[in-house]
């Protein structure tokens, strides 16, 4: 840069860099900081920006009619002068760097020409935007699309990941509520006198413009950006109402409506009441006192036991869940595929990340439709340096939670939910490994099933099913839950309490009855009670998911200790009225509700005090039990022990069978065993319910040795699509 | 032929669709018929011809026992016996105010025998639909299995055969809509109706274990895993161990002795020390293997066309298009037989007519196998006509061998030749004495051994004017009587029969226990002798 009359002077011709590489002084998108027609008429030409300046070269640097002309660029400007040939050299390489996308891309030296052919065909037959198509072949990231796309429309790309656009434009943020900024994708990054700057994912959005025109009542310019630039800056504005939100929306909207307070005081009273006529009644007529609440006990048992006799009798045939047919799928045309949120919330499971981003690659759809959000928390600095560190797919959104109360997975869905968007979303596990298929399977069941289909359920199981006693019980209770009982329950129209990943929601419903509870520890639950409840049906759909059976019996404890405590946190959460549950659910769902939701901890509880009371009996002949058994209970009780032991142990064997996993069945015969182990987790889940409600008891993952392979996820129960 | 779809992952798909229909249209209606017409059978030769058989009669006792006797209490009605006959008959015995007979007559077997009757001929209906075969054929053959008269006579007199035959035509639908469709419901089903059997009579044991190893073999045929039949036959047996698992545990609890039900004091090991099986043809079959199998298959001439049938479902089950449900049902007809055999070889087994009509349901299944692998060609209906005519002549040959054969109507052929001639039994005079007396003087309490007492216990107006067997101060009242009961009832004559009092107290009819005094004989049909408790008594 040479200096003439006191102003620099600039050759904007491309010369070679020192690897030889040639470099052209001229930066395309800074040129289109200047409207191009006047920019011509002027002989002037942005070429470059700093931080502090941009670089704007001219033929007459002293004319005075480029003052109004430098003015309307709203930032500091270094002029430079240049030959009048130079210029017009630069500006036409400039206008040919503006083509159509795809050449853009092309002469942006972002994108192979052959791809690009390629890509073309794709639309052609596919449908979509050339971009999301680049993006879903991985031939462009979101990033260079957003970038391209700014180039195409003469606009500048600005950076505000690591900036604080947001500063200079705090008032104009309060212009339009958060849910525009969040729903159009974009920001307002500055604003001058008349003049707002937004930045926008799609800055040709001639609707965005126009919408804040009338509201600012100014002029508006649109510059493009990233999405996930727009994410970072939203979330620096909003962080604190995000978390506000995804903790206590549900709770502050319907304090009722949540487990964030374990009982009402209607229910504190209630207890109060009816402790104390037990007291007395224990103190005055102890004996038979004893006797009715034993009765009481073994009716419940009884009842239990019938009912799920009952919800088991068609479901072994496999009739009750939505099979979905290879002709089925193959018939859903890939432009109509809607755009679908997967939920992924990681706490302390960087060692997974490997594993569920092949999981997620694996998954048999539309990457440009695919909305997947990385849940993390920011006090857990591992797997938040662990994602950032790795080199994600472009349809993965990272959202870091505040450190904040409640720490819990219903918290991190809720803040996941915000910024959700698609039209379906689903919940995963960061150990999960959905069947490719699933979300097309789950699509298919939702438009087969009808309006009033909220969730389709998928369901789970386990890929390290042999590697120890644990996870083969682990493995027949849950083909037993998934395959027997909730398609039962389905087919019952009964509320389904929902698993806790693969459950695929229809947004505008989750949205409607207000996403999930943040201090319900088993929020699955819970939300399919909520669904119910709301006039929603839940379907199952035959598509699995493979999970990590917990192989480790302290931290299996902890687990299905939070998953009884969450179905007490559901029951009282939901008994808060009775009489309105009644209203809301009918009869049925009503006794379903109970049946599943408060009749689960309930047999886990009360399992270890009936035998430890037959042991006695046995060994002893304690006066005791013969006073709390009656003989016309005592046979009740017998007939409990003995019809419940086997029935619940044999439905684990047929439910092994129907899944086909044939050597496991011996291994169902001895599940009364396993279920003393739940026995012993149902009384730390009440302990804790009474001292730690909300405290979420963390599984840890990552404690196979064997990851399922990705060829054979889901293979039990799907194929691959040819292709 | 069985389908291509062999039982193994996945199995969803390989279910019946939803709207499936499960049963043939005709089936209830005809099994109502059945039923009814057992009922009435059973109604006329009960109260009109005085018939009942003393097992059908001492299950209603137990029943009885349970809601009426001096300490009611469910157990009474003997956990160490098969118990579902007796607890679906204490659903019946409060009934027995609205229609005494139910209890007084024993009734209320023949009540239940009949619905099994009933039942038996709904699952053979059901069996013969999923074989294909037409309306026409199904309801002659339901018609001539509920007419045939060991079927009939089982249906009406309370006994337990028919409830066996019912649940072993559950156990073998469930087990051929497996292999045809491989319907895991199917496979559950039949698994629960072999447990079911149990509770009944224990030649469900057999039954099970060579079904299980046909659903071996065949599983096999079929190409399928090791691992896979292994969980089909823990499926199709857990039931069956875990029921049979409970009776030796309940065996223990009451009697402290697992094998109570094959050693104890009533059981076939203890009836025969009596000498009860003593008949001299039996004795020829104990310790020879070829004289009792040689009895045991002669018995199929109960029902002879399961001889030609089962010669050909032979044929059927071996080269390259043999079918898979032939082995199923040739071990099913095998194996009470084959028990049989064991039993009788032993020397434990009475070998009457009714240990062998399993023969008569599995009969008509094979020969509705048969006619199920006749072409649908336009003639078929000559062949299926004849068909029914041979399962006629079936029938017809069960009535003449009860009635002209000695061997083949061990057991009940004379009872059922005098039943058709209308003849009134009139051995219960001695009984009826008692009753009488007991009524008459209802301030005397009175210890029975109630395995022969039974009849008495049911008719006397206040039963708890006897301790029983199942009294839980039995044994220490037999022992200790004074002052806490005023006589004994024993049987007299040679003892044929166990009997606590008589066991407890040796020689109490020569008179040499001192303190017990005989002040009553009954005879008639019997004798039984009250003897008084005297004051020197222990």
């Amino acid at each position: 840069m040479r200096r003439a009359s006191g102003v620099p002077f600039v050759s904007l011709k491309p010369y070679r860099g020192e690897a030889g590489d040639l470099i052209d002084p001229v930066v395309p998108e800074v040129s289109a900081l200047m409207d191009r027609h006047l920019a011509r008429a002027s002989q002037v030409l942005p070429f470059d920006a700093s931080d502090e300046a941009v670089f704007v070269a001219a033929v007459w640097p002293e004319a005075p009619s480029l003052r109004a002309l430098l003015g309307t660029l709203d930032r500091r400007v270094a002029l430079c002068r240049v030959d009048r040939a130079d210029l017009l050299a630069a500006q036409e390489r400039v206008d040919r760097s503006f083509g159509r996308f795809g050449q853009v891309a092309v002469a942006m030296g972002r994108l192979d020409p052959r791809e690009l052919r390629a890509a073309l065909r794709q639309q052609s037959n596919g449908g979509g935007r050339i971009g999301d198509v680049l993006i879903s072949r991985g031939a462009l990231r979101r990033l260079d699309v957003a970038q391209v796309a700014a180039r195409q429309a003469r606009l500048p790309f600005v950076d505000l990941l690591s900036g604080d656009g947001s500063d200079r434009a705090r008032a104009a943020w309060d212009l339009m509520p958060e849910v525009f900024w969040r729903e159009r994708s974009a920001v307002p990054i500055d604003r001058l006198g008349s003049r707002l700057v937004v930045a926008a994912e799609d800055p040709t959005d001639s609707q965005l413009a126009e919408d804040l025109e009338t509201a600012f009542a100014g002029e508006v310019r649109v510059v493009a950006t990233g999405r996930r630039d727009v994410q970072a800056a939203l979330h620096r504005r909003y962080a604190d109402e995000y978390l506000a939100s995804a903790r206590s929306e549900r709770a502050g909207r319907r304090p009722l409506d949540s487990a964030r307070e374990l009982l009402s005081r209607g229910q504190k009273a209630g207890i109060l009441v009816l402790g104390g006529v037990l007291a007395a009644a224990l103190w005055r007529l102890p004996g038979q006192t004893a006797v009715a609440l034993n009765a009481l006990c073994q009716v419940g048992y009884l009842l239990l036991t019938l009912f799920k006799l009952w919800i088991f009798r068609e479901p072994a045939d496999g009739i009750s869940e939505t099979g979905v047919s290879d002709e089925e799928l193959g018939l859903l045309a890939e432009a109509d595929l809607p755009r679908y949120t997967v939920f992924v919330p990681l706490r302390g499971e960087a060692n997974v990340l490997e594993a569920l981003m092949r999981a997620l690659e694996a998954l048999d759809y539309p990457k440009d439709r695919l909305d997947v959000k990385l849940l993390l928390e920011a006090d857990d600095p591992e797997t938040v340096s662990a994602v950032f560190g790795s080199r994600l797919p472009d349809f993965v959104d990272v959202l870091v939670l505040p450190a904040a109360e409640p720490r819990t997975k219903p918290k991190a869905c809720n803040f996941g939910l915000l910024h959700a968007r698609g039209e379906y979303a689903v919940v995963y596990d960061a150990e999960d490994v959905p069947d490719p298929l699933q979300l097309r399977k789950a699509l298919v069941a939702f438009r087969r099933a009808g309006p009033d289909v909220g969730c389709v359920q998928a369901k789970l199981s386990y890929y390290n099913k042999n590697q120890n006693l644990l996870t083969r019980w682990f493995t027949t209770e849950y083909a037993m839950w998934f395959g027997l009982l909730l398609p039962g329950l389905q087919r019952a129209r009964m509320p389904i309490p929902l698993g806790g990943t693969s459950n695929h929601l229809r947004v505008d419903v989750l949205r409607e009855i207000g996403g999930w509870d943040p201090y319900n520890v088993t929020e699955d639950a819970d939300l399919g009670v909520r669904l119910h409840k709301a006039g929603y049906r839940t379907v199952m759909v035959d598509s699995e998911t493979l999970e990590e059976a917990n192989s480790e019996f302290v931290n299996w404890v902890r687990q299905r200790s939070r998953w009884v405590k969450g179905y007490i946190q559901t029951w009282l959460v939901h008994m808060r009225h009775p009489l309105q549950l009644w209203r809301e659910m009918g009869p049925r769902g009503f006794f379903g509700f109970h049946a599943m939701v408060a009749g689960t901890p309930f047999t886990f509880l009360m399992n270890p005090i009936y035998w430890a009371m037959t042991t006695a009996w046995f060994l002893t002949y304690w006066g005791f039990v013969q006073q709390v058994f009656p003989s016309w209970l005592y046979y009740m009780g017998t007939g409990n022990l003995l019809l419940g032991t086997f029935t619940f142990a044999y439905l684990n064997m047929v439910a092994a069978y129907r899944r086909g996993d044939d050597d496991l069945v011996k291994y169902a015969v001895f599940g009364p065993v396993y279920w003393g182990l739940m026995s012993l987790a149902a009384a730390k889940a009440l302990l804790q319910l009474v001292t730690r409600p909300s405290h979420w008891e963390k599984t840890a993952h990552g404690l196979t040795g064997a990851a399922a392979p990705p060829g054979e996820i889901g293979s039990a129960t799907s194929t691959r699509r040819a292709g | 032929m069985l389908a291509a779809t062999a039982p193994s992952p996945p199995q969803p798909a390989l279910g019946p669709a939803p709207s499936a229909r499960r049963r043939p249209n005709e089936a209830p209606a005809l099994a109502l018929l059945a039923g009814a017409i057992d009922l009435a059978v059973g109604i006329h030769i009960n109260l009109g011809l005085h018939y009942i058989e003393s097992d059908a009669f001492s299950r209603v006792a137990n029943a009885f026992y349970v809601l009426y006797s001096r300490t009611p209490h469910l157990a009474a009605i003997g956990f160490v016996w098969n118990p579902l006959p007796s607890l679906l008959e204490l659903l019946l015995i409060p009934l027995k105010v609205l229609w005494p007979p139910l209890v007084t007559s024993g009734l209320a077997s023949a009540v239940v025998s009949a619905a099994f009757g009933g039942l038996a001929v709904y699952l053979l209906l059901c069996i013969l639909w999923d074989l294909g075969l037409p309306l026409a054929f199904r309801a002659a053959a339901g018609l001539l299995f509920a007419a045939n008269p060991l079927i009939l006579l089982y249906g009406a007199n309370g006994m337990t055969g028919i409830m066996l035959i019912a649940t072993m035509l559950g156990t073998l639908r469930g087990v051929l809509r497996y292999l045809e469709r491989g319907s895991l419901r199917s496979l559950t089903a039949a698994a629960l109706w072999l447990a079911v059997g149990f509770v009944i009579r224990y030649e469900a044991a057999p039954f099970g274990a060579l079904l299980g190893l046909a659903l071996l073999v065949v599983l096999r045929w079929k190409g399928t895993g090791w691992s896979r039949i292994e969980a089909a036959l823990l499926i199709f047996a857990a039931p069956l161990v875990y029921v049979s698992g409970l009776w030796l545990y309940l065996n223990w609890l009451v009697m402290k002795n697992p094998l109570f039900f094959m050693d104890g004091t009533y059981s076939n090991a203890a009836i025969s020390g009596f000498g009860a099986y003593g008949y001299p043809l039996l004795s020829q079959l104990k310790g020879h293997p070829l004289h009792a199998a040689g009895y045991v298959a002669g018995f199929a001439l109960l029902f002879w066309p399961v001889i030609p049938a089962a010669l050909f479902a032979v044929i059927q089950s071996f080269g390259r298009r043999r079918d898979a449900r032939m082995p199923v049902l040739l071990a099913a007809t095998a194996a009470v037989p084959l028990l049989q055999f064991a039993l009788l070889y032993r020397g434990l087994s009475s070998g009457v007519d009714r240990y062998f009509m399993y023969y008569i349901p599995m009969g008509f299944l094979l020969i509705g196998l048969f006619a199920a692998k006749l072409p649908r060609a336009r003639w078929r209906w000559a062949p299926l006509a004849a068909l029914a005519l041979v399962l006629a002549l079936g029938d017809a040959g069960t009535g003449y061998a009860l009635a002209k054969s000695p061997i083949l109507g061990h057991g009940d052929g004379p009872d059922v030749v005098s039943l058709y001639q209308g003849r009134v039994r009139s051995e219960y005079v001695a009984r009826d004495k008692v009753v009488a007396y007991l009524n008459a003087h209802p301030d005397l309490t009175v210890l029975a051994d109630s395995a022969f007492a039974f009849p008495i216990i049911l008719r006397v107006r206040n039963p708890r004017q006897l301790i029983i067997s199942s009294d839980s101060a039995f044994n220490s009242i037999l022992r200790n009587p004074r002052g806490r009961v005023d006589a004994f009832l024993v049987p007299a004559g040679p003892a044929d029969q166990p009997n606590a009092v008589a066991n407890a107290w040796p020689g109490i009819s020569s008179g040499k226990i001192s303190w017990l005094h005989a002040f009553a004989t009954f005879a008639g049909g019997g004798i039984y002798e009250l003897y008084r408790v005297g004051p020197n008594a222990p």
